[in-house]
């Protein structure tokens, strides 16, 4: 009796440690985001965002950045899933973090969210330059003489822009014109991983305010960006907002009219802009992830060996979409399986089913050789979604081929023929007297 | 004290042809040894390994054979090469090797005697050897006696024309290629002899075993039927002909296409055309004489003008309609070349960069044959002076040979069995005459008539041993030289490296090996190797990767396109290398071992056949040669050259190597000039590893930047 008492005991124990062991894993699940502050007054002054972020189910450690504990790395780990900056003007951050190990940080699969200012200082520049956005000199900022609003103070550098990303996953369905302060950027030409989430209207440009324009600028009309972002090749992503002063409170509450428009100031879009922007950029939205490919021949269950020329073949993968922080079922029709080798051989679209589950049914090309089953689902905003299968096709097998073949028959029917005319032969040849002969013996 | 010995064993008491028949055997026997260790010079000096490159290819197909029986191989689709084509095993080989080898190991296995597949591998070209000697003693005294025939079974055994292809290691086709052919020509010779059927269903046998087994069929199955068209034209066509080519042609034709590669070539080639032209010609030729017998010649003469003239003009004519409605394969590029040895070096790039495809140098004759060179005239001679059918079968065959092993370095093989035969023919015939004339106490007792022949000249005694006497001193000096050339030429397998240091020790480079280990352990399986396609089998079969083209050159376009690769500049290649899914890319350099066989050498065929195909449209030989028109790789090279990815792969970080005394840093020993491209990075790879002595060098492929930076 004591010793099943000490086994339930036992069992009680066990299954207190594995409940503490899950809720460690569902606490360490949390993401961490390390938010850097350019000084004391940036918590007041942005208190609204940091509240939003904290809201996004983060686990935020707060850093001044000249901290001199500032670390991101450890033994070789980042410590944290997302770093935000908000330091445009930073000279130099504490601890000698530099932009190079902000970028070991992105190609170790973090996300970075930043702002920048007319008085940007070059650790934050030189992040924005690595990855391909190229920010304005210090003292320059965006002006624009058609849409600035009407709180301006005579600079036309505080302005009204709408010229947004269409694309709701980054931006949000709705999105309200919003309030920019702040320098211009522009995109590596040759940079394809580059989004444009926000550019500047036609009329803009950038430059320093008061001085005369004796050279062109960096960048002008909507090939100046106001809010950059990038998704690297490893999925990591990063998002630069021109204006730090964009995710302001003061910001948050204004009531904008641009000076061309008509009727009554609005409230202005950059809360929720700048909400929706960060959970893109936090991985909370947008982000797909597959599993379970799977692939056989219709009506068998999957095997390793070789596939046969002709073949029919059914596929099919699990898309999942994380969706304000939750994994749904992917649905996009437009997902497609492509059968590659070199060159795709056939190219089919992945038809949605329950839980995500996405399949089709092909057959295989009349090709021997080495096949990849593909799917490249590369849409902006979402996660490139990448997953190759190497297959062998083989030919037939000797005794694969059809047996009997209509065409064949003339042949089958002169190669029978032919044993029974040389056996008949043979017989009479053997056993035929020569009567003329014997008839002469006689 | 000889004498007794022989008492002793009881050999004197012995019949005259009892001796003969020993010392035949003592000879033969000896001969056989002698050819199995003859061969043995590269397992003794280094180890009982695979040489070269095609024979690893034989050996993986062999393993495979064996461990997953006939109809699997039969089958087998090889995903390992070729990628992404992949590449059908058994429809694209001869098996009779495999098949050969296999058997060996089951029945040697099934009497409990446990041997290593690859050992069997390694000594299957010496054992096949042996069987030749046997065969060319056979065929000898089947044309001329049996005298003739040990002298050749001697020379075969160790003539260097023959070992340059069978040493132990060389596992490949010809290693037992050159036995079945001989083995066919001594059936041939016997059924034709005496108009047997079986001895006409042996040789089709024979003849179907050497089709199994290599492509050089091709020489046998136009030799029989020039042999008989030659017997017709001179008059000497009989029922013996008749029955012994019509048996062997109709089944040796039917039972070649039972070999999957060959298929139904027999009956669509030109290649093929002149055998089956004979036979038709064969039943003419015996419809003719059966008229000839039963008709009066005023008839017959009518008829057969008729006849005749109708019959060329209905021949030509569908001739040429099939081979304008293409049922006659077009001539294949390596058969064109025989004829026509420039044909090669002017259109298919791919076949003239095999050095073993070039047109053979005097000296090579001389280096390969020796002696026999001189002997091979002698024999012929002895031949025309008393014509049999089977002596002009040999005349045939040695006239035919030498044309062709005039043309390609590597028919040289085909050549020397005949050469042995006439030398063995020369040889015994002028001992035999002179051997006479000795006066020894046999001499004495010579009858009257004898005596009086033997006045016709005076010294005849001294004559005839001076004549013997040089003969053996031709023949001790050709058994000085074919060990030489055996040891020194032909028993390196190619795989190790073995060179003279300044101490005059030896040092071994075993950088292949090293590489292709790296590769098994340190890389992901299913990587793709992308090499020059010299190495492929190798790859294969020693690190067992996937690899893009390999020595069986079947598909010229994915061969050019690594050829690009390899030529085009860093982002160029990029792009292809990644169309094809390159992992690693591997290059042989011998800029710092003196390996004088590297990439670099071989890089102009690169860009040949890089430049064949419409895709490598924008590379151009004349690009990556110096101003002055020279192949060079200092700084006078062209930049076409300096910035190929084949030049970067080879010279990355080479300048930093001092390679002799007094030399530059950069200095490459096999050309002989310092590098002109010296510091640089390379953009698209990164270094992964390179051996000992930097003969292999890999590099890896690098991802695209993940911040999408240039």
């Amino acid at each position: 009796f004591t010793t099943l008492l000490y086994t339930i005991k036992f069992e009680e124990a066990m299954l207190k440690a594995l409940a503490v062991l899950v809720l460690v894993a569902i606490a360490s699940s949390k993401q961490r985001t390390l938010v850097i502050l350019e000084n004391v007054m940036t918590k007041e002054t942005h208190s609204s965002f940091l509240a939003d972020l904290a809201g996004k189910g983060q686990d935020v450690v707060y850093k001044y950045a000249t901290d001199s504990s500032l670390t991101i790395k450890k033994y070789g780990e980042s410590l944290y899933d997302n770093i935000v900056i908000l330091a445009p003007s930073v000279t130099a951050f504490g601890n000698s973090v530099s932009a190079s190990d902000f970028l070991e940080f992105v190609d170790d699969g973090g996300n970075i969210v930043f702002t920048a200012s007319s008085d940007i200082g070059d650790p934050v520049k030189e992040i924005a330059t690595e990855v391909g956005i190229e920010i304005d000199e210090e003292g320059t900022s965006v002006i624009d003489h058609m849409n600035y609003d009407a709180s301006d103070a005579g600079h036309h550098e505080l302005i009204v822009a709408d010229n947004f990303i269409d694309c709701p996953i980054i931006t949000g369905a709705d999105v309200e014109p919003v309030l920019f302060k702040g320098v211009g950027m522009a995109a590596d030409s040759e940079n394809e991983l580059i989004i444009d989430i926000l550019k500047a209207s036609p009329t803009a440009y950038s430059h320093a305010v008061d001085q005369d324009i004796i050279e062109y600028p960096l960048a002008i009309g909507s090939s100046l960006l106001l809010v950059a972002g990038m998704q690297a090749r490893n999925n990591a992503r990063i998002v630069v907002f021109g204006s730090h002063d964009m995710l302001s409170d003061r910001f948050y509450n204004a009531q904008i009219k641009a000076q061309a428009a008509e009727g009554a100031p609005k409230a202005a879009g950059n809360k929720a802009f700048v909400s929706n922007v960060l959970s893109w950029a936090l991985k909370l939205n947008g982000d797909l992830r597959f599993s379970n490919v799977v692939h056989n021949k219709v009506g068998e269950a999957p095997s390793d060996q070789a596939y046969r020329i002709t073949d029919e073949v059914e596929y099919s993968i699990i898309i999942e979409e994380m969706r304000n922080g939750n994994w749904e079922a992917f649905k996009g029709s437009d997902v497609q399986l492509e059968f590659v080798r070199i060159d795709p051989f056939v190219r089919a679209f992945l038809k949605p089913e329950t839980d995500g589950a996405f399949k089709v049914e092909f057959k295989i090309p009349d090709v021997y050789g080495v096949y990849q089953f593909k799917v490249d689902y590369n849409r902006v905003g979402y996660t490139h979604l990448y997953s190759t299968t190497q297959v062998s096709v083989r030919p037939f097998h000797h005794t694969e081929y059809e047996r009997f073949i209509p065409t064949a028959y003339p042949y089958y029917a002169s190669s029978f023929s032919m044993i029974a005319g040389l056996f008949l032969f043979c017989f009479v040849f053997l056993y035929h007297q020569d009567t003329a002969k014997t008839q002469k013996t006689e | 004290m000889a004498k007794s010995v022989l008492d002793v064993i009881g050999i004197s008491s012995l019949s005259q042809a009892k001796k003969e028949t020993l010392i035949q055997m003592t000879v033969l026997s000896i001969a056989c040894i002698l050819a199995f260790a003859a061969r043995l010079f590269s397992v003794l000096r280094f180890e009982s390994v695979i040489h070269e490159f095609d024979p690893y290819f034989n050996y993986r197909t062999t393993k495979h054979l064996v461990e997953h029986g006939y109809y699997d191989f039969h089958n087998w689709f090889d995903d390992r090469a070729w990628y992404p084509l992949g590449r059908i095993i058994g429809g694209t080989i001869y098996p009779g090797l495999m098949v050969t080898a296999s058997t060996i190991f089951n029945s040697l296995n099934f009497l409990n005697i446990t041997i290593n597949i690859r050992n069997v591998c390694v000594f299957l070209a010496p054992l096949f050897s042996s069987f030749t000697v046997i065969v060319v003693y056979l065929l000898t005294k089947e044309v001329k006696n049996a005298g003739a025939g040990l002298v050749a079974a001697a020379m075969i055994a160790i003539v260097p024309g023959y070992i340059s292809r069978s040493v132990a290691g060389s596992y490949d086709n010809e290693g037992i290629a050159i036995f079945c052919m001989l083995l066919t020509y001594f059936l041939w010779i016997k059924a034709s002899k005496t108009g047997s059927i079986s001895w006409s269903c042996m040789c089709a046998l024979a003849y179907f075993y050497m089709v199994s087994s290599w492509g050089g069929y091709v020489f046998l199955i136009n030799l029989i039927p020039i042999h008989v068209f030659v017997l017709m034209v001179t008059g000497r066509f009989s029922h013996r002909i008749y029955v012994a080519y019509c048996i062997t042609y109709s089944l040796g034709t039917i039972l070649s296409m039972q070999i999957p590669f060959v298929g139904f070539a027999p009956v669509e080639t030109s290649e093929h055309m002149a055998a089956l032209g004979v036979f038709g010609l064969c039943q003419i030729v015996a419809f003719v004489q059966y008229l000839q017998a039963n008709m009066s010649p005023g008839a017959f003469n009518v008829l057969y003008k008729g006849v005749m003239t109708i019959g060329l003009v209905a021949a030509g004519l569908s001739f040429g309609i099939a081979l304008f409605l293409g049922k006659i394969a077009p001539w294949t590029g390596r058969f064109y070349s025989l004829l026509d040895p420039s044909y090669a070096k002017n259109n298919i790039p791919i076949i003239a960069s095999v050095s073993e495809h070039q047109p053979t140098t005097w000296a090579s004759f001389y280096f390969d044959l020796q002696l026999l060179v001189f002997m091979f005239p002698v024999g012929l001679y002895y031949c025309f002076r008393e014509l049999t059918d089977a002596n002009i079968f040999v005349i045939v065959y040695s006239v035919t040979s030498i044309y062709f092993a005039g043309v390609m370095v590597r028919l040289m093989l085909v050549l020397a069995p005949i050469m042995c035969i006439m030398s063995g023919i020369g040889i015994s015939t002028t001992l035999s005459t002179y051997m006479k004339n000795l006066d020894t106490e046999q001499g004495v007792m010579q009858t009257q008539k004898n005596k009086k022949k033997a006045a016709d000249y005076p010294i005849k005694s001294e004559i005839a041993s001076v004549m013997v006497m040089i003969v053996g001193v031709f023949l001790a000096t050709f058994v000085f030289h074919c060990t030489w050339v055996t040891s020194e030429a032909y028993s390196s397998p190619s795989i190790v490296l073995a060179a003279k240091g300044a101490g005059g020790d030896r040092i071994i480079f075993d950088d292949f090996r090293e590489a292709y280990n790296w590769l098994k352990f340190n890389t992901p399986e299913d990587a793709k190797v992308m090499s020059w396609w010299d190495y492929g089998y190798q790859l294969t079969a020693m690190a067992n990767r996937t690899i893009l083209v390999d020595n069986n050159t079947w598909n010229n376009t994915h061969i050019s396109r690594v050829g690009q690769a390899m030529a085009s500049p860093e982002e160029h290649s990029y792009t292809i290398m990644k169309e094809l899914d390159v992992d690693y890319v591997l290059v042989i350099f011998g800029g710092i071992s003196g390996y004088s066989s590297d990439d670099i050498n071989k890089f102009l065929w690169m860009i040949r056949i890089g430049g064949s195909t419409p895709e490598g449209a924008h590379i151009s030989e004349s690009d990556y040669y110096s101003q002055s028109g020279e192949y060079r790789v200092d700084k006078d090279a062209s930049s076409a050259m300096l910035n190929s990815l084949m030049y970067k792969m080879c010279y990355y970080r080479f300048g930093e190597i001092m390679t002799e005394q007094g030399k530059p840093g950069g200095w490459d020993r096999v050309r002989n000039q310092e590098v002109g491209n010296k510091d640089f990075e390379l953009d698209v790879l990164e270094e992964a590893f390179t051996s000992e002595h930097w003969i292999v060098r890999i590099y890896k492929v690098k991802d695209m930047d993940n911040r999408g930076n240039n």
